[in-house]
């Protein structure tokens, strides 16, 4: 059964690219447009196996939506993937010690996306 | 560059779109902050335009946006950090930066080429923002080199190095390895992605007793050989994620044998042991691994290992506590904005054309119904009916579909009077309420034209000079407002100002100069405002860079009146000027109001009847019938049509209003109200007065439907005028 | 898919049959059951047909459970191992650690 991923970020068509690389290598994709989607699509998706998450974004940041995964006992051990950019080392690091251990660099390219996914979880 | 797989070509769409309201967003703000002061909110937001502007541009390889925005992003990160202030020409630099990047994206979506210009411009606003970072232009980008690990070739062996030509792997991950997300097996899996695991041992020596253990801890090792042509970065960089946490030794092909003792030495397991693994795993042999162990002082080594559970827990990161409470309370709040927020883009086209269907429905059930009727079964009329009611339903969530805020096409203007307001060296001031207010997505494109024109023209010709302002004891800052209201199946959208008004004298020397009134006329002041409507028309003293471009009021009606709106003025000198649009709901379907002029069927949209009298044969005063005391202007829309009347028939009143106006439209009989799609007119019927546009009835009979406004206007004025 | 263990007797030897995926949010409850299954049993089995994930958490948790069944003289049999249990095992060359008889059927090969 493939896995699912969950995509949060405000950008729709940065959801819409990572989406189409994602599911080309095999995985299920379910987008959320900030912290406060992305937490209710966690409670509504049958089972998400890992989360890609901007960290900015408007109406809940991406730090605060990964403190509040990991409060929930059913997504508390969940890779998170967090976006950053160069610019922001202390958003990486508040974002790790929230829980998001993994990262990708934006901007980035779909393959690298998929080789960070690709470590984490086979589709 | 871009590529021409479908569904990227949908996702680069939507990335043009999202940017521009992305950018829209950030002029908002941008704009707020200039007038009212940096706010952390709002220049976060900015920022976050330029962030997501630049991360989407990356997926879809626009390298110059990337370029661009990068520079652009690291000016905000300064601002947003504190260290550099947010001072007006920094603010103005930052618009400019915006409309940039705006222009990128116009060129790229339409594939146009960077022009001269356009570079230059591009440099200039590079070279403002590495001055404001306080640093030097950035290199062009260029692709960035990897370094790549010598490898060393297979058939030159150094001497004192290991024979075997795979890479080393020693693995201990850490002990929040599996809290962390992260699946040990699963970066094995990557690895045998970029080659292949020859050997593998899977270390149990710090896997505790099962009732010590804690599951959700992790005690894994492993000990690989492994065969690549991948160089030491990208091995590293499986492990990147686990890196900090976990110990990750590589050892590459044919490395010296004191590089194998310095990594059994390292490792908390016990030398002899960890030696025989090595060797099972198949990265030494047997000779090496006892060449290696005489290298080395075994006694002193001995007392420095530390168990790994020392380190484990040395390096186990306390859980942040968790405490937050108040967050719960909002939770619910946030997730119904959710829900409302959630949209789905979809094509205009496609919109359009569901529109247009939903239109011949409605002719369609209007038809059904009519036969029903005729055929007179009561289960049919029935059905009938549930079908027409249904389709009402279908079509106002259709026309909904349409709609957009109005203030979608506000926006554009606090932009647009910073701008010009600095131009004419005037302080203004613009202020928007009615947001909210929906309108026709096709309307709303169509009105910003004409709504340009009239704030323009009220900053230039409306608001005076401050100097005149001052004297007349008004505040020196002149205030311009745009208003959007809904009235009576219509909306009104406004364009007020504070300044000088209209002036009535002036209007009234054009006019007669220009030949388009005589002296002996009489004219109330809504009759001399309208004036200036009329083609040619133009007041300005002097001709502007900014409103006076020889077209002119003339135009900004004809625009209105082509989505079936119109225009009115109210003016007071001295105080102020409002521009009143009205405008109808949708352009596509209305609700008409079918009368019958002797055999010809007519539509009066509905929005304009306000009730329907019997036509009284006596009147006191020709041409006017009396209604609750007041008299009610006739029009025999017969006589307007050229119609042969049906004498001594029944006669009708209809009695329509048109903002102030009112009149009785005596008709023949009256068929009721009946769904109509508006269908253009044809060239035929294109010169006829009177006439907005045509619809098909359920019959398949052509009726006009009548262009109120021009009938009540045409009627008022010649009454007056005469 | 959350763990689900059915305990049943296959004669005298007690059966647990895991179901679901073996990963980090199972490993907790795993590991008390195995443990109270190999303190009260002379012999345990553990069925594995309907397991569908393996993570290393789950691993870890029956690498343990054979360690201390040898401790205490139980004899703990894995059966039925699915696709990803023996995907693990053979990842991390652990069949043999587990030493027991492994069926490969057409469906798992392929």
């Amino acid at each position: 059964m493939a896995k699912t991923i969950l995509v949060v970020d405000d950008s729709a068509s940065l959801r819409q690219v990572v989406g189409i690389a994602l599911k080309g290598a095999g995985y299920e994709v379910i987008e959320a447009c900030d912290g406060v989607d992305g937490l209710a699509k966690l409670g509504s998706a049958a089972k998400v196996h890992l989360i890609v998450s901007d960290v900015n974004m408007p109406n809940m940041d991406g730090i605060t939506f990964v403190k509040e995964v990991k409060r929930k006992a059913e997504y508390k051990f969940t890779p998170i993937i967090m976006l950053t950019t160069e610019a922001e080392e202390e958003k990486k690091l508040q974002g790790q010690a929230a829980g998001a251990k993994a990262w990708v660099v934006k901007p980035f390219q779909p393959q690298q996306m998929l080789a960070a996914v690709g470590k984490l979880i086979l589709p | 560059m871009i590529s021409i797989d479908p569904q990227m070509e949908a996702a680069l769409q939507t990335f043009f779109e999202e940017s521009r309201d992305l950018l829209q967003d950030m002029e908002s703000a941008l704009l707020f902050m200039e007038e009212s002061g940096a706010d952390p909110e709002r220049i976060n937001a900015v920022f976050r335009a330029a962030h997501t502007i630049k991360g989407s541009a990356g997926l879809f390889g626009l390298e110059e946006v990337v370029r661009f925005t990068h520079c652009l992003e690291n000016l905000l990160d300064r601002i947003r950090a504190g260290s550099t202030d947010l001072t007006p020409s920094r603010i103005t630099l930052l618009l400019s930066c915006g409309d940039h990047i705006a222009e990128y994206l116009d060129k790229i979506s339409v594939g146009a080429a960077l022009d001269e210009r356009f570079l230059a411009e591009d440099l200039r606003l590079l070279t403002a923002l590495t001055e404001a970072l306080g640093t030097t232009l950035p290199a062009p980008m260029s692709a960035s080199v990897l370094k790549s690990e010598a490898r060393p070739g297979p058939e030159v062996i150094p001497p004192g190095s290991v024979k075997t030509g795979n890479w080393h792997i020693s693995l201990r991950f850490g002990v929040d390895t599996f809290r962390d997300g992260m699946d040990p097996l699963s970066f094995l899996r990557y690895l045998e992605q970029i080659g292949e695991i020859v050997g593998l041992v899977t270390l149990t020596d710090s896997l505790p007793p099962l009732a010590q253990m804690d599951a959700e801890s992790c005690y894994l090792g492993f000990e690989i050989s492994f065969k690549s042509d991948a160089d030491k970065s990208q091995i590293a960089d499986v492990f990147d994620f686990v890196k900090d946490s976990s110990t990750v030794h590589i050892l590459p092909a044919h490395s010296q044998i004191g590089a194998y003792l310095q990594l059994i030495q390292q490792l908390p397991e016990a030398d002899q042991h960890l030696g025989e693994i090595l060797v099972s795993v198949g990265s030494l042999t047997e000779e090496e691994l006892q060449k290696a162990l005489a290298l080395q002082d075994v006694g002193n080594q001995d007392g420095q290992h530390r168990p790994l559970g020392a380190i484990l827990i040395a390096q186990k990161m306390v859980q942040e506590p968790v405490v937050q409470g108040a967050l719960e309370k909002q939770q619910q709040q946030r997730e119904q904005q959710v829900a409302e927020r959630q949209m789905l883009r979809v094509r205009a086209a496609d919109l359009d054309h569901l529109v247009n269907l939903v239109g011949e429905l409605v002719i369609a059930s209007a038809a059904n119904s009519l036969f029903a009727m005729q055929d007179g079964a009561e289960d049919r009329v029935e059905s009938a009916a549930h079908v027409a009611r249904l389709v009402e339903e279908i079509r106002d969530g259709a026309l909904h579909l349409r709609m957009i805020d109005v203030a979608e096409v506000f926006q554009r203007f606090p932009r647009v009077v910073r701008d010009m307001a600095r131009t004419l060296g005037k302080d203004i001031r613009l202020e928007i309420s009615g947001e909210g207010t929906e309108l026709d997505k096709s309307m709303a494109e169509k009105i910003t034209d004409p709504l340009m024109h009239l704030v323009r023209n009220a900053m230039d010709h409306g608001i005076e000079s401050a100097e005149r302002r001052r004297a007349l004891g008004k505040p020196v800052q002149g205030c311009i407002n745009l208003h959007a209201c809904h009235d009576a199946g219509g909306i009104i959208i406004e364009v007020r100002d504070d300044g000088g008004g209209l002036n009535r004298e002036k209007i009234l020397n054009k006019a007669m100069e220009k030949g388009l009134i005589t002296s002996e006329q009489t004219l109330g002041d809504r009759e001399i405002y309208a004036l200036i409507f009329a083609p040619g028309f133009s007041t300005a003293d002097q001709v502007s860079d900014i409103s006076g471009r020889g077209v002119g009021m003339d135009v900004v009606r004809q625009n209105i009146e082509a989505i079936r709106g119109s225009i009115e003025i109210h003016s007071t000198p001295d105080v102020g000027s409002t521009m009143r649009i009205r405008l109808p709901l949708t352009l596509s379907i209305i609700d008409g109001f079918l009368v019958k002029l002797a055999t010809d069927t007519f539509v009066i949209p509905a929005e304009s009847v306000e009730e329907c009298l019997e036509y009284p044969e006596r009147q006191g005063v020709p041409g006017y019938m009396e209604l609750r005391d007041q008299p009610l202007p006739l029009l025999h829309l017969a006589g307007v049509f050229r119609i042969d009347g049906e004498a001594g028939k029944r006669r009708n009143v209809i009695v329509v209003r048109h903002g102030q106006h009112r009149v009785g439209m005596v008709v023949g009989a009256i068929l009721g109200n009946q769904q109509t799609v508006i269908k253009p007119l044809g060239k035929l019927f294109d010169q006829v007065p009177g006439i907005s546009a045509v619809t098909i009835l359920g019959n398949g009979d052509v009726a006009p439907i009548l262009d109120i406004s021009a009938l009540i206007h045409g009627h008022v004025s010649a009454k007056h005028i005469h | 898919m959350t763990m689900d263990i059915q305990q049943e007797q296959n004669g005298a030897t007690p059966r647990l049959r895991l179901a679901g995926d073996l990963d980090i949010y199972a490993a907790a409850s795993l590991r008390e059951r195995l443990l109270t299954a190999l303190r009260q049993n002379p012999q345990v089995e553990l069925a594995l047909e309907e397991v569908t994930e393996v993570d290393g958490a789950g691993l870890q948790v029956l690498m343990a459970a054979k360690t201390e069944a040898l401790r205490l003289g139980v004899a703990l049999h894995l059966s039925g191992h699915s696709r990803a249990v023996l995907n693990a095992m053979q990842l991390c060359r652990l069949t043999p650690y587990f030493g027991d008889p492994v069926l490969l059927t057409k469906e798992m090969a392929g």
